[in-house]
């Protein structure tokens, strides 16, 4: 056996490599998060972040909790083309069946690997200044927290004015014995503060990193780790051009670009807006995370490819080289899953502190 | 019925379908590279005479332009084509080919044995049309070097295809193009679910051969 595929190696000569451009390779996750110098991970702060993270107490009405969104079920996002938070009911798909329910106006970014959001091929920059959302409108995990909070289609909804919610939302986490006592246990004398709200939930938010996933172990060195489909995967990636955008531990250069995403998809239904600049979107756990743009209008990778595919070769973003084939093929859904098969924290509390239900009703 | 370089990875369960894909595979394949032979034995003698020699043999250079996923650019063909006259209108042929395909960070050569029915409009013309079937493996390889390691994988498959071609041939010229259409696609075509069935339909392919 080992003789006859030495003779087939002579036959097919030397492996003829491409180098691509410095600016377009690819690259494992390291493995040390970036945390900010003022709020170092401890287990206290991740076990309260996590009971925060799930509690619906941080909402207006007491109905939505970041997990409503950002649910393990569907790696930690919503499985909806844009998100449903306040007047939906359950996980998923059939929180968009209140069609009365407001709409948030792009898709839900999943929060797993969110920990290592800015680090590029340059290096990773402080997590104070983490670049957060579609349009990377606030800086840190610990900024961001506030965003759902106030926003009156997440988690506020109408009782409350937004100037409000914050300092509303901390009264009733001081009032509940419990919290008291998690938050002492993480902050000390601190207690109970939007700072230690957020610092909290910013914790339990940095351990959600999947572990390696194929494609980390074969950069690793493992050679067995990846398979021939989703090497030629990563070949077509790279020499197709995607990779001059997608490129880094993350696949993502974390610059804006506005691409001619559709603004609905087959059907009459308008989704969330359909242009402005946008973020070149993370493509780790990207096999786990439909649907696709930041409005959800593509429903699975094989749309993205299309979309590619045929986007006018006169866009001046495009310029260049990038034409995935028509549908994107076996080897480029291979290669997508070889990002995409880390494991990853799939606890669902049993509880949460408030008593109400964990993840909403 | 892709041979593994080794053990498959994610999406490897692929492997029963394939396998169960093979053997049928390969025995229609041999049944047409054997098929000439058996329908052109001469009428005096049994199953078992020698073979009766191919009355056309030609050798040809040209391309082929795949449609694979990343391939843009034709590569080199060669082929042989044997044929036996079973009618004043027909043929039966049997041909093998080998080519190669470049691209910056991948490199495949491919090899077909094929079996078909050429047929002539004019006793003895010029024009001829080909229906047949092929079998076709490859062995690719594909690099890349990346800051933190060299990429590389091998590949080996194999493909059942359906192929037609047309040619004109004067003076013991002839100059034909055609088409392989994938009928039992290697394994890594066979899962897909987008807008097209099979990303990797097939091959065009041009040559010019010259009758020995
Ligand atoms: C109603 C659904 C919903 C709820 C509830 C929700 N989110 Fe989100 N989340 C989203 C959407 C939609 C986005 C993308 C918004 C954008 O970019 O404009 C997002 C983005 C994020 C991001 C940015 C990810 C990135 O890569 O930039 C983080 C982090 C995040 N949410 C954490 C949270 C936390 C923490 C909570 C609870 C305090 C929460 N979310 C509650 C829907 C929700
Ligand atoms: C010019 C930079 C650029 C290039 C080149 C590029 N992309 Fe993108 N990609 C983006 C941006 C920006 C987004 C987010 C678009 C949006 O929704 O507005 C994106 C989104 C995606 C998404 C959806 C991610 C998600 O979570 O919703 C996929 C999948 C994707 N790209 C794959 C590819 C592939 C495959 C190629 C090569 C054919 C490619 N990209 C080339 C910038 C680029």
């Amino acid at each position: 056996m080992k003789s006859a595929w030495l003779s087939i190696v002579l036959v097919a000569g030397c492996v003829d490599y491409m180098t691509p451009d410095p600016r377009d390779t690819l690259a494992s996750l390291p493995s040390d998060v970036p945390t900010p110098a003022d709020n170092p991970t401890t287990p206290e702060k991740v076990a309260l972040g996590r009971a925060l993270f799930w509690d619906p107490i941080l909402s207006g009405d007491r109905d939505v909790a970041c997990a409503t969104c950002h649910h393990p079920d569907f790696a930690y996002g919503d499985g909806l083309a844009v998100s449903v938070g306040v007047g939906g009911r359950g996980i998923g798909p059939v929180r968009a069946t209140n069609l009365d329910a407001p709409r948030t106006p792009r898709n839900a970014q999943t929060v797993l690997v969110t920990a290592f959001n800015g680090l590029t091929l340059d290096g990773a920059v402080p997590a104070e200044e983490a670049p957060m959302f579609w349009n990377h409108r606030v800086a840190s995990l610990e900024q961001q927290v506030f965003g759902p909070i106030k926003s009156d289609a997440e988690m506020r909804g109408t009782s409350i004015p937004e100037e409000q919610i914050v300092d509303v939302i901390v009264a009733r986490l001081a009032g509940i014995p419990e919290y008291a006592v998690l938050f002492e246990a993480a902050f000390g004398a601190e207690g109970v503060t939007p700072s230690t709200l957020a610092k909290a939930i910013a914790a339990f938010e940095r351990t959600l990193v999947p572990t390696d996933t194929s494609f980390d172990r074969y950069m690793k060195g493992d050679d067995d780790a990846m398979s021939t489909s989703a090497i030629r995967g990563m070949h077509g990636f790279i020499f197709q051009g995607c990779a001059r955008c997608h490129n880094g531990p993350m696949l993502s250069d974390f610059k804006l670009y506005e691409l001619p995403i559709p603004a609905t998809h087959g059907g009459p239904e308008v989704l969330g807006e359909a242009t402005g600049k946008f973020r070149t979107a993370s493509l780790r756990m990207i096999s786990r995370t439909a649907p696709y743009g930041h409005n959800g209008v593509f429903e699975n990778l094989s749309e993205v490819a299309d979309f590619y595919h045929n986007i006018p070769v006169t866009t001046p973003l495009l310029e260049g080289d990038v034409e995935p084939p028509l549908g994107g093929g076996d080897d480029l859904l291979a290669f997508f899953e070889a990002l995409s098969d880390g494991a990853f924290d799939r606890t669902i509390p049993d509880r949460v502190p408030s008593g109400l239900s964990p993840g909403g009703p | 019925m892709t041979i593994f370089a080794k053990a498959p990875g994610p999406g490897g369960n692929a492997l029963s379908v394939k396998s169960n894909v093979g053997p049928p595979l390969l025995a229609i394949g041999c049944v047409l590279v054997a098929s000439p032979v058996a329908e052109a034995t001469p009428e005096e003698g049994s199953r078992f005479t020698v073979l009766r020699a191919p009355d056309t043999i030609t050798v040809g250079l040209g391309a082929a332009l795949p449609m694979f996923v990343i391939y843009e650019f034709p590569g080199p063909l060669a082929n042989v084509t044997l044929g036996w006259d079973i009618h004043a209108h027909a043929q039966v042929v049997a041909s093998a080919g080998a080519g190669a395909l470049h691209l910056d960070g991948s490199r495949r050569y491919h090899g077909k044995l094929g079996a078909g029915v050429r047929g002539f409009p004019w006793r003895r013309g010029p024009l001829w049309g080909q229906l047949g079937f092929g079998l076709n493996g490859y062995v690719e390889r594909t690099g890349i070097v990346l800051p933190e390691r060299r990429v590389s994988a091998t590949d080996l498959g194999a493909q059942l295809t359906a192929d037609a071609a047309v040619g004109v041939a004067v003076c013991g010229w002839e100059v034909a193009v055609g088409f392989d259409f994938i009928l039992v696609p290697t394994r890594y075509y066979t899962s897909y679910t987008g807008d097209e069935s099979l990303p990797n339909r097939g091959m065009a392919v041009a040559w010019i051969g010259r009758q020995l």
